[in-house]
């Protein structure tokens, strides 16, 4: 028995090594390409192009963008998309890395349970009048796409309305500008100050939830909270169904990136850019073909 | 960026260290109340166990045997977001209750296997002395048994502090939530982890710490008992 198990062992050894050996050539090697946790990316990374690139991309799943960020700064992996603010953020922030822009778009929306449309609905109204009066482009400009290395944090948090209902929105802290916790522990960004004019302008109150981010469907679907602040999605991309299986809606959106970027380690542009035009070709073709 | 400037940035700047100390505070105190509710409960699960109904210890043996087996992280979600879910009942509250749950059955086994390992014939001796049967156990077995417990119980509240890590899924902002946070505020998130490890090293060997300090001073009672002899 001893000596079949250690024949075994030996030849899966060997196996490993070969295959090892295999896969060296660097000409092709796939990118391992960062995405943060299941159902996000699948919101706004197109599932049919994802598994058309199967060749040249390998989706890694990651809890947050700190961990894509690690994940990428060690080696584990090679880029992963961000809205161009974030990447500023993350560039400012961290000299490893480095960024290459590419054509995606993606739009924030709060997401809400299915169940609630009357909630959907108040939302919507809130962002409406806040685009109507300029109120949200001021705020877009103040915390977004400003000067986001410098941004003063809402200290003054969500002043407490009597008498309103109540709102709880699902805040991650792990998705700077756009929500970040700032030094002194109190919630801070773009999303405070939103919910902030939101909470002036439907007179509801809001409490702001900080937990993670893979926890968020859940506390959503178990009514822990009413409403996920941001749910990323692409407007080319039709998520109808995937909506469907999660039992979520979406308000309607509340910020548009100003084009994405590609993050990577310093130094390996050529190879990032080589990758991602082989993969925008192999698209191409897809939809010639279509 | 120089070491340096990253430790400024991540710990000093705006007086980020605080946060992390409060972060800090929360774990401990879910710690701490998790390990006095936890091991109370886990002799009582003992108790139990140990008794000659079939009943009542099989019973204790399935709460085991479930609660033992399956991820803590799952437990604590079952119980903040659908047993709990309509309840008024507070996060750290449910956190506790669920670590609680998670050390009782660990402790039980530790206890119960510390139990088992004593030696019987010690007991009858006593009994037979004319020692009542709290006295024998009160002052034969547990003295014993919580000798050769020690080092398992020891190990059980190490991992249960560092499974505390994870109430950042009920929204519970504890420490590694906080690490987390910081992480991704300023995008160091290398240099956090190592931060957030150092911190829960330290958790772990003032556990070991506290052990070994009453180890020391009870030898020492006993050494002055002789010396008065």
């Amino acid at each position: 028995m001893k000596k079949i198990l250690s024949l075994a062992l030996a030849s899966i050894m060997i196996l490993s090594f070969a295959s090892c050996a295999a896969n060296k050539p660097a000409e092709s090697a796939p990118l391992h390409e960062a995405v943060l946790n299941g159902f996000e990316s699948s919101l706004y990374l197109d599932q049919d192009a994802m598994a058309e690139l199967k060749d040249i991309f390998i989706p890694l799943s990651y809890e947050s963008m700190a961990d894509a960020i690690l994940a990428v700064t060690s080696g584990k992996c090679d880029s992963f998309i961000v809205p161009t603010m974030c990447a500023d953020y993350i560039l400012a922030n961290n000299p490893k890395l480095e960024a290459y822009a590419t054509t995606l778009n993606f739009s924030f929306q709060m997401g809400v349970l299915k169940e609630q449309e009357e909630l959907r609905d108040l939302l919507n109204s809130g962002i409406e009048t806040l685009k109507e009066n300029g109120e949200l482009d001021a705020l877009i400009k103040k915390y977004v796409d400003g000067d986001i290395v410098s941004i003063e944090s809402e200290k003054e948090g969500i002043p407490v309305i009597s008498g309103a209902k109540t709102i709880k929105v699902a805040v991650t802290g792990d998705y700077a500008p756009i929500e970040y916790v700032d030094a002194g522990g109190n919630f801070a960004g773009f999303n405070v100050a939103l919910l902030k004019a939101l909470s002036k302008q439907l007179n509801v109150n809001i409490e702001l939830v900080n937990m993670a981010a893979s926890a968020r469907l859940t506390a959503l679907s178990s009514g822990k909270v009413d409403v996920l602040f941001y749910v990323l999605t692409n407007p080319e991309n039709d998520i109808t169904d995937i909506l469907d299986k999660n039992n979520m809606l979406l308000t309607s959106v509340y910020y548009e990136s100003k084009g994405c970027q590609v993050i990577f380690r310093k130094g390996e542009r050529e190879n990032i850019m080589a990758l991602n035009k082989k993969a925008e070709e192999a698209l191409a073709s897809v939809e010639k073909r279509k | 960026m120089t070491v340096g400037d990253v430790f400024y940035k991540t710990l000093i700047e705006g007086g980020s260290y605080l946060i992390i100390l409060k972060g800090l505070w929360v774990t401990v105190q879910i710690s701490l109340l998790s390990i006095l509710f936890g091991t109370v409960l886990g002799a009582l699960v003992c108790v139990a166990r140990m008794r000659k109904n079939r009943i009542i210890s099989g019973i204790t043996a399935g709460y085991i045997a479930v609660v033992r087996g399956s991820p803590v992280l799952l437990l604590l979600m079952l119980l903040y977001y659908v047993v709990f879910a309509r309840s008024d009942l507070s996060a750290p509250m449910i956190a506790v209750l669920a670590f609680s749950l998670n050390l009782s059955a660990h402790t039980a086994e530790c206890f119960r296997a510390a139990l088992l390992a004593t030696d019987k014939r010690q007991v009858e001796a006593a009994r037979t002395l004319g020692f009542s049967k709290w006295q024998a156990f009160w002052l034969i077995s547990l003295p014993q048994t919580a000798k050769i417990a020690k080092p398992t119980y020891q190990s059980a509240l190490v991992n249960l502090i560092q499974w505390t890590s994870v109430v950042g899924y009920i929204t519970i902002s504890d420490l590694t939530r906080v690490i987390n946070n910081t992480a991704s505020r300023t995008m160091q998130p290398l240099f956090m982890i190592i931060v957030g490890m150092l911190l829960y090293l330290g958790l772990a060997y003032l556990c070991y710490g506290s052990f070994a300090l009453v180890d020391r001073l009870s030898s020492r009672k006993e050494e002055r008992k002789k010396i008065r002899n």
